[in-house]
């Protein structure tokens, strides 16, 4: 019980409040640094906080935040040994530092036939554009602060998405050439199909917000989000215009956001960018029972970088896809009432308090959202990867790309954009609930065929059951409860 | 923002290039559609679309010369020519493919598609006025004829040839891209009308940049065309590739070089010193007429040596192209009389009126050298071995021996087809000849019509040793020698000795046509 | 002072510098801090406990290649369409004809692809 509350306090309450408190101090000390110094500084603190502070310390906290989900969907307790002076944290927080100094310390040695050059390179190429790429994503709106006007990103380049999509694909060459550098088997067959696979995404990625594009008419990240009224997401289709009795600036209506208008487009992202990130159901480069990985070769904190490469990859999708299809840093509704208001308008540090809070949760539900799915789904296989990028994602693809086309010129303002939209999520919903519920029983189905196929090579004992019989026998296996009571031993992270 | 407004009327040109390009998609997706084995109706199909494509641009010879796409390229009578010139390829090509392809169990796949891109990228080549799209076009060119040249993969000979024309066409390409770029920079413009405004300026601004580009760029088309300090890889690439698509390669693909060619120097001969690309295109014949068919002298390889005596033609194609800058006073300096180039006009000729008798001389020996090759090659498809052989013996003269007791038309054809490329009367490769080295002479290029002479006659000889090896030694008796019967290749036989018999007895009709075109567009 | 035309570039620098210098960082304290005990055996390559037999620079499937040949064709496309969809309202049917005639032949390309098998990793 007492445990129930504390999760439900820690995320109503302690995370909102925590995420509320930094961007505010963002605020502040973006605003004193261009008092003094020179107006434009606020972007170096920026830096700090947004890639340094954000990105990287959810990155860390999300790889306990994985084994900890992980243990939760498998009915197991998960990390919880990780002491700090002798006290027992709670949620195996000590963990994540445990795994820092861990890999620090550890030996770094590398395979002696390995090419030591493009061996040291692969980490630092699969870290370094992976780091810099949450440099175009803004994280609050733009505000006086102290007098000064202080916005909540690191910088806006005309070219916004296209940096996104060209510092991705470095990762690309970190993944191949750890691969091919380490002169192991495994590890050049990771590298390969790491390089096939996410090269193959990148495609569907890219025609994926090719949508939006049309819908905005832009690139660039902030003029997605929109800062007025009326601009990027932040309007209202079938918006009353303060013109329906409520209270002035009180606007109803659909906010106009990427994922009504494009739900399709989202989702293709959402794979495709899972994809890229290399996890399940997508993680044939390293599938770890299987051939381990492209990283094999790696130890110590080189082989971290490329984990934690992984988790902020996660961690800057989420926030990109924030960005694209849920708004940004707006609410869904009562925006502009928020910003008229007396007290936010005499405390803007509030309301950049209020709207980074409500960007970073939308962050963390989609990191959530991945996590759920990564510790849901089987792997594919590595044929069908291919053949759901080739063959579904893309045609998908630029079928989206073309009817968005022509609803946008034929309706500029949206609406009938918005309609299709609406009406694809309510198809979609509608498939989902009315499937029936057996989709496990689905997915063995394949399984199921194969055996009935060969059950004249299995032992008579199986021969005679039905392969009906089979599945469900094993279901109901795999039903019974199997609580792990002992804890976990390895204070390491053991997933990898 | 504004936006291009480009008019209808500008995608009229492109229509025999669409159509070939269409005829290409709807030969890949039948390709890839249709369950049956038989592939029966792809050379029909693809002849079907060639002839759609030349009647096109046959009807739209005579419009005035504009340009199209806010100049990137330009319709001309020029470009229909040379349009036509190669539909005439390709259809002779697609003619003898059908057969060819039947005896080597080859029918199925991309080879017709891969033809039509490849055409389909000339005509564009031919209309390009603009240094990109120019390079693109080389490009759509270059690699349907690079798949074609290794498309029979088994044998290391295939292999080879795509391999070496891959490599060095790539090289090629880079250097002319490389000189594109230069010329750029000079200019600050990549369409070849804004360039000879600003040429002159350039000129005198960074005579380096501009003369190394154009020297980089000649080379580049010196490559394609198969010039001769860049011929090295014309032997291996014409003997390995599939016979039909040498043919094709040695029609078509020189044509469009060509024509490309002769569009980018004359606006770039126009801002220089004219006596540049006089000296650059001389020097360039010279060798080639005589690399090339003393070269060809001791080949024993029927194909080997068509591919040298199309070096040498390639030089007789550069005389013409020589005699286009040639001007009506004196080039100012005598630096390059070293080379024999002391171009003056005939008495009585406008400069005009000279330039449009060569052009029309180019265009003619073009479609001459066309009909001719495609159908010596078409014979030589026909007669060549099958099965993987050892090395080079699957063309060699002995082949020949005898054929005439055989089969007698396809001897006679033969023996058409090599007087023609010797250039004896009363074929079209005389009048060919003729036209090219009247309008040197007119010129003041004797010298290159000299040369010309001389290594034509020198070119008779090996032309002649297969027409005596057809006529006069007798067939080998223990050998059967297996032919390939197939109506394509007897059509394309006929059809192209028809042509050259009868364009070199009448040529007027065509000689007038070209004259007009050649008018047409150089009087603007 | 004018500011200059790179200035909204410059933090893009910094953090492109600072992602540099960080992972550097982060690689040099991780080979300074860790031990350094390096064995034949440590320095084999692992695979799966086994001796390596053989070398690991070897040729691989050529399906790998097809797919980034794809990948050029497509990814190019793509890139084409960006620009036309950040102009897309003013470019209007005209430039949505356009491109459709553009993206028409590459589906035409992708089909044949997929018609001739080069998209299946199971033959």
């Amino acid at each position: 019980m007492s445990r129930t509350v504390f999760i439900l306090v820690s995320i109503f309450l302690v995370i909102p409040a925590l995420l509320a408190g930094v961007m505010m101090g963002a605020y502040a000390l973006g605003g004193w640094l261009d008092g003094v110094w020179f107006p434009g500084a606020h972007r170096l603190t920026n830096i700090l906080v947004l890639m340094l502070v954000f990105v990287m310390v959810l990155a860390s906290l999300l790889t306990l935040a994985e084994r900890k989900w992980s243990a939760l969907m498998q009915n197991r307790i998960g990390p919880n040994r990780a002491d700090l002076f002798g006290r027992p944290v709670p949620a195996g927080i000590g963990h994540f530092i445990a795994d820092a100094l861990k890999m620090l310390t550890k030996e770094d040695f590398r395979p002696a036939k390995a090419n030591t050059f493009l061996y040291n390179l692969g980490p630092l190429l699969a870290f370094a554009p992976v780091f810099a790429l949450f440099a175009v994503v803004p994280a609050g709106p733009t505000l006086e602060v102290f007098g000064k006007t202080v916005d909540m990103v690191v910088a806006t380049p005309d070219f916004g998405l296209l940096f996104i999509f060209a510092i991705a694909s470095l990762a690309v060459y970190g993944t191949s050439l750890a691969g091919w550098s380490s002169n192991n088997k495994f590890a050049l067959l990771g590298g390969v199909r790491a390089a096939s696979q996410m090269i193959s995404y990148e495609v569907a990625l890219g025609l994926s917000l090719v949508g939006l594009m049309m819908a905005f008419s832009t690139v660039q990240l902030p003029a997605f989000v929109g800062e007025a009224l009326g601009t990027g997401q932040f309007r209202y289709l079938w918006g009353n215009d303060a013109a329906m009795g409520l209270r002035p600036g009180f606007d109803v209506g659909l906010p106009a956001w990427g994922i009504f208008l494009q739900p399709v487009a989202f989702v293709l992202f959402f794979a495709a960018a899972f994809a890229e990130t290399k996890r399940a159901p997508f993680d044939m480069p390293e599938g770890e029972s299987e051939i381990i990985g492209y990283f094999v070769e790696y130890s110590g904190m080189k082989f971290g970088m490329f984990m934690l490469s992984e988790f902020m990859e996660i961690v800057i999708l989420s926030g990109v896809m924030v960005v694209l299809f849920f708004g940004g840093y707006h609410l869904p509704i009562g925006e502009e009432w928020l910003r008229g208001t007396e007290l936010m308008r005499s405390y803007p540090l509030l309301l950049g308090a209020v709207l980074g809070m409500v960007f970073w949760l939308k962050v963390l539900t989609l990191c959530y959202l991945q996590l759920v799915v990564r510790w849901t789904f089987p792997r594919f296989r590595y044929d069908q990867v291919q053949k759901l990028g080739w063959k579904m994602l893309l045609p998908v693809g630029l079928v989206n790309v073309f009817v968005t086309g022509a609803l946008v010129l034929w309706d500029p303002s949206l609406r009938l954009l918005a309609l299709s939209g609406l009406l694809v999520i309510a198809v979609v919903l509608a498939l989902t609930m009315a499937a029936p519920g057996e989709a496990p029983a689905e997915a063995h189905g394949e399984g199921h065929g194969h055996a009935h196929g060969d059950t004249t090579a299995l032992p008579p004992s199986h021969a005679h059951a039905t392969g009906h019989a089979q599945v469900h026998a094993l279901n109901a296996h795999t039903a019974v409860p199997q609580k792990l009571e002992t804890p976990e031993r390895t204070p390491v992270a053991a997933s990898h | 923002m504004r936006v291009p407004s480009i008019p209808a009327a500008d995608f009229l040109p492109l229509v025999p290039a669409i159509i070939l390009l269409v005829g290409a998609c709807v030969l890949l997706m039948t390709e890839v559609f249709l369950r049956s084995p038989s592939r029966g109706y792809q050379a029909p199909l693809s002849l079907f679309f060639t002839g759609l494509a030349g009647a096109v641009s046959l009807s739209s010879a005579f419009e005035p010369a504009r340009p199209v796409f806010q100049g990137f390229a330009a319709q001309d009578p020029f470009s229909s020519a040379v349009t036509l010139v190669v539909c005439v390829a390709l259809g002779l090509a697609v003619l003898t493919s059908s057969g060819f392809l039947r005896s080597r169990n080859a029918e199925r796949g991309e080879f017709y598609a891969l033809m039509l891109f490849a055409a389909s990228g000339m005509s564009l080549l031919a209309m390009s006025t603009e240094l990109i799209t120019l390079f693109i076009n080389i490009e759509v060119l270059s690699v349907g004829t690079y798949a074609l040249t290794s498309y029979l993969r088994r044998g290391t000979r295939p292999a080879e040839a795509g391999f070496k024309y891959f490599i060095l066409g790539a090289f090629s390409s880079a250097i002319l891209l490389y000189g594109a770029a230069l010329l750029y920079g000079a200019t600050g413009s990549t369409k070849l009308s804004e360039m000879a405004v600003v040429l002159p300026a350039a000129l005198a601004a960074q005579p380096a940049l501009v003369y190394a580009g154009a020297l980089l760029v000649a080379g580049g088309f010196a490559f394609k065309v198969a010039a001769v300090p860049f011929h090295m890889w014309t032997p291996d690439v014409y003997e390995g590739a599939p016979t039909p698509v040498t043919a094709l390669m040695s029609a078509g693909v020189k044509a469009a070089a060509f024509a490309a060619m002769i569009r980018v120097f004359l606006v770039l001969g126009k801002g220089m010193d004219p006596s540049v690309p006089l000296a650059l295109f001389s020097g360039l014949a010279y060798l080639t007429m005589i690399v090339g068919n003393l070269l060809a002298l001791p080949q024993r390889n029927v194909k080997r040596m068509l591919a040298y005596s199309s070096i040498g033609h390639a030089g007789y194609l550069l005389v013409g192209v020589a005699a286009l800058f040639v001007t009506a006073e004196a080039p100012a300096g005598d630096g390059f009389r070293f080379f024999g180039a002391t171009p003056l006009l005939a008495p009585g000729l406008s400069e005009v009126a000279a330039r449009a008798d060569a052009l029309k001389g180019l265009l003619f020996y073009l479609l001459a050298y066309t009909v001719t090759t495609v159908g010596s090659f078409g014979v030589l498809a026909a007669l060549e071995r099958s099965e993987d052989e050892p090395k080079g013996t699957a063309w060699d003269l002995d082949r020949f021996a005898g054929l005439a007791q055989r089969r007698p038309g396809w001897a006679f054809a033969m023996a058409v087809f090599m007087l023609s490329l010797g250039g004896v009367p009363p074929t079209v490769g005389f009048m060919g000849k003729l036209l090219i080295f009247r309008s040197a002479v007119d010129t003041g290029l004797v010298g290159l019509a000299v040369v010309g002479v001389l290594t034509s006659a020198a070119a008779i000889y090996y032309y002649l040793r297969v027409v005596v090896a057809m006529y006069m030694r007798p067939a080998p008796e223990d050998e059967r020698i297996p032919v390939t019967l197939s109506w394509g290749t007897e059509l394309a036989l006929a059809l192209s000795a028809l042509a050259v018999v009868v364009l070199g007895i009448l040529p007027g009709t065509v000689t007038d046509w070209l004259q007009q075109a050649s008018t047409l567009w150089l009087g603007q | 002072m004018e500011p200059s035309p790179l200035a909204p570039y410059l933090p893009l620098a910094v953090a492109l510098l600072l992602a540099g210098v960080l992972a550097v960082a982060v690689m040099l304290l991780a080979s300074v801090l860790g031990p350094r005990r390096p064995s034949a055996v440590k320095s084999l390559a692992f695979e799966a406990g086994n001796e390596p037999v053989g070398s690991a620079r070897q040729r691989f499937a050529v399906k790998f290649y097809v797919v980034a040949l794809l990948f050029i064709v497509f990814d190019v496309e793509a890139v084409f369409l960006y620009p036309w969809a950040v102009n897309f309202q003013q470019l209007g049917w005209f430039g949505y004809a356009e491109m459709a005639v553009f993206a028409a032949t590459l589906v035409v390309g992708l089909i044949y692809v997929w018609k001739k098998g080069a998209l299946e990793w199971e033959h």
